[in-house]
């Protein structure tokens, strides 16, 4: 096969899965509105696009499977066919089959993928429809080509669909590899450091206007930084676009009727954050639909609504994003809780709670109120995960509930990943380290009375009555240091509940670094999360104390 | 491209440029393709836990690579960066890494034939990244194939970022 056959493949696959989000969306906004012409229309043209395109490039199981599944699209927009849950199910069963399709030749281009039982399935559904068209041929090589399918005389009678007014799918955007984008933030990195450097020496030139132009070289610079930053930043929507099919998923399979409202799906965040954020929030819409919204007749008798409600939002707040994921279910109940926490040992017999920290304890690892395990929640696995995640992504999670009406889980999250505020330590005269801010609980000046030995080797840091473990951040780095000789300052760090101290020489300062991962040879030191280039242009490592801290207290 | 050719004395034909670098007295050489640029000896973070020869982090506009004492690793010699060091920024599609060399000399083209094969040896020692050598004023040159001279954990890092690059 040759590259130019190859790239055509490839830009068709990328392409395809593009589509086929759109599609799902579109699948279930056709749920709620069957008889939406424009969106029965816009299916059409995507499925008749993915088509025409994988015959073009020799994908002929996919055309052939795509041609089967756009005749019996032609039949609901010829309104042959009705629209209904079951209809809508195949619909996404065969846009899951399709994704995975797609995903699979991105791999493999040869790959064969089991599609026959859905296929047969299709033509099931196609067969039982008394159908006015004529059988479609499946076209070859050039069908991308051929504007519409021949129409039979009574969809001609309809109106012809004025498809630039359904164009949902109309973007203002272009992809860009994420390589490319954060070479470009690399660039402008460093033009803000030679920014600095002009502007710490501008006093040398006498002209007024030089002096002028560096400050406003200054000012564009910083512009230029912070829309660099925003070209890191993905709209929310794809991956709320997710939620709502897991949503349907999962009160379909647990017999409930749920809505869920979307606000603020526009809202950008870090591409990385965003990467890991799709599981927890799986796992919090599941739980919303299972725990927390009741059966329909049991809202009927509590005089709700039979339909429940999930809220999934995205709002910005005091330099953070947040994600609101709420609902008009049950809520939680403390007294529950702390009946199962003492059940099952989590809590001790005779331990007396406030409401608020009884709530807390859905956090604890294998806690689980159910007491039927299924296959969508109730292993107890779960929000102790998704609580981990979230600080992985340097977040937070809070936890608000109003028994009997709902419970409101909001993620905080910092709005990149590629910037941290970090404390610049330093060892000896000329080495400097960076600590996330995140990890510094506390700092001490010590002049060596606060340190005592312990045993041998260690030593304890002594302070406000508490004996903190404490390591040497030169011995630790294996880097020569003075805080040996018991001068310097003291982070105090949190790790699991558990403080340690850790010495270093002195507090340079503090500032905002970007991120720079290491190459994978040294991704493997302990105690290291990555680097950073200071203010002075030098590379300099971050530190993850608490990687320290585990790493010698087991 | 035919009409390229003759622009530069120095291509002729089937010659590929080289870069000519001094490790004590022995020169060496690499693909002029694969290297990025050739700085002064920058300002470099050494990193803990790494192997002598590993000198640490440096800040390439923006970008943190590693650099490596190419003296220490393939001559055994330590030796105090000075003025004369150069650092070798070499590009391996798109990894960039940056190796310590005792001075840098010249380009030179060097054609097909005026590369010989490497004289094979009864030796513990594995020379597989000497890709060949060659003669010039009287001097032997050693054509180097960087990722081989690294030891196989970089050589890994080298190539898993090739095919992630590919992919």
């Amino acid at each position: 096969m040759d590259d130019a056959e190859k790239k055509l493949k490839a830009t068709f696959l990328e392409e395809a899965s593009q589509l086929l989000l759109d599609a799902e969306q579109s699948f279930l906004l056709l749920e709620s509105n069957p008889n939406d012409s424009g969106l029965i229309d816009c299916i059409f043209r995507l499925a008749h696009n993915i088509k025409g395109s994988a015959n073009a490039v020799g994908f002929a199981d996919l055309g052939h499977f795509m041609h089967e599944l756009e005749s019996l699209f032609l039949k609901v927009r010829n309104k042959e066919l009705k629209i209904d849950a079951p209809i809508v199910d195949i619909f996404l069963r065969c846009n899951d089959l399709l994704t995975v399709w797609i995903a699979t030749l991105s791999k493999d281009d040869s790959a064969q993928v089991p599609y026959q039982s859905l296929l047969e399935r299709v033509r099931e559904v196609n067969a039982a429809v008394p159908s006015s068209m004529p059988k479609m041929e499946v076209h070859n090589g050039f069908a991308i080509f051929i504007d519409d399918p021949p129409a039979s005389t009574k969809a001609a009678t309809e109106a012809i669909p004025d498809f630039a007014s359904t164009a949902v799918l109309k973007d203002d955007s272009i992809r860009i590899h994420l390589t490319h984008v954060d070479g470009l933030i690399n660039d402008i990195g460093e033009l803000v450091i030679l920014q600095t450097v002009l502007k710490q020496q501008k006093h040398l030139v006498s002209s007024p206007l030089i002096q002028k132009t560096i400050d406003q070289l200054g000012k564009i610079t910083r512009q230029i930084q912070d829309s660099s930053m925003g070209l890191r930043m993905v709209p929310l929507n794809q991956t709320f676009q997710k939620m709502q099919r897991i949503l349907r998923d999962t009160s379909k399979k647990l017999g409930k009727d749920v809505n869920l409202h979307i606000a603020g799906e526009a809202t950008g965040l870090d591409k990385t954050v965003l990467d890991n954020l799709g599981d927890p929030l799986v796992h919090l819409i599941r739980n919303a639909v299972d725990h927390g919204i009741e059966l329909p007749e049991e809202r009927l008798k509590v005089g709700k609504s039979a339909q429940g409600n999930v809220w999934l939002s995205a709002y910005h707040q005091s330099g953070k994003l947040v994600i609101e994921i709420r609902d008009d279910g049950r809520g939680l109940d403390a007294a529950n809780l702390i009946r199962i926490a003492k059940k099952r040992g989590v809590l001790a017999e005779d331990a007396t709670l406030e409401d608020k920290e009884a709530w807390q304890l859905i956090f604890y690892p294998g806690f689980s109120t159910k007491s039927q395990v299924t296959d969508i929640s109730g292993r107890g696995v779960g929000l102790d995960v998704v609580k981990t995640n979230i600080i992985k992504l340097k977040g937070e999670i809070q936890l608000d509930n109003q028994p009997g009406h709902g419970t409101c889980f909001r993620i905080f999250l910092p709005l990149t990943l590629a910037i941290i505020d970090g404390m610049i330590i330093g060892l000896n005269e000329t080495e400097r380290y960076v600590v996330p801010l995140t990890q510094v609980h506390e700092i001490f000046e010590v002049t060596g009375a606060e340190l005592h030995a312990f045993g041998r080797e260690d030593e304890v840091f002594d302070i406000r009555g508490k004996t903190l473990p404490l390591y040497h951040l030169g011995k630790v780095l294996g880097r020569p240091s003075h805080a040996t000789k018991r001068r310097g300052v003291v982070i105090v760090s949190r790790v699991n509940q558990r403080e340690f101290a850790f010495a270093a020489d002195m507090v340079v300062s503090q500032q905002q670094v970007v991120i720079k991962q290491l190459g994978k040879d040294l991704k493997k030191i302990s105690g290291v999360s990555g680097s950073a280039i200071l203010g002075d242009g030098k590379a300099a490592l971050i530190l993850d104390l608490e990687e320290i801290a585990k790493g010698r207290s087991a | 491209m035919s009409s390229s050719q003759s622009v530069n004395a120095n291509t002729k034909k089937g010659a590929d440029r080289h870069l000519i670098f001094a490790l004590g007295s022995e020169e060496y050489s690499v693909p002029l393709l694969k290297v990025k640029e050739v700085i002064e000896v920058p300002d470099i973070t050494p990193v803990p836990h790494t192997p002598t020869y590993y000198l640490g982090i440096m800040n390439l506009r923006g970008q943190v690579i590693s650099i490596i004492d190419l003296r220490l690793k393939l001559k055994n010699v330590k030796q105090e960066l000075e003025k004369k060091t150069a650092v070798i920024i070499l590009d391996f599609d798109g990894f960039c890494l940056g190796i310590a060399v005792s001075a840098v000399n010249r380009v030179l083209a060097l054609t097909e034939d005026e590369i010989n094969e490497r004289p094979t040896m009864e030796t513990t020692e594995n020379l597989d990244y000497i890709t060949g050598v060659a003669h010039r004023d009287k001097k032997l040159i050693l054509l180097l194939d960087v990722s081989k001279a690294l030891n196989v954990e970089d050589l890994n890092l080298i190539h898993t970022q090739k095919t992630q690059q590919a992919a």
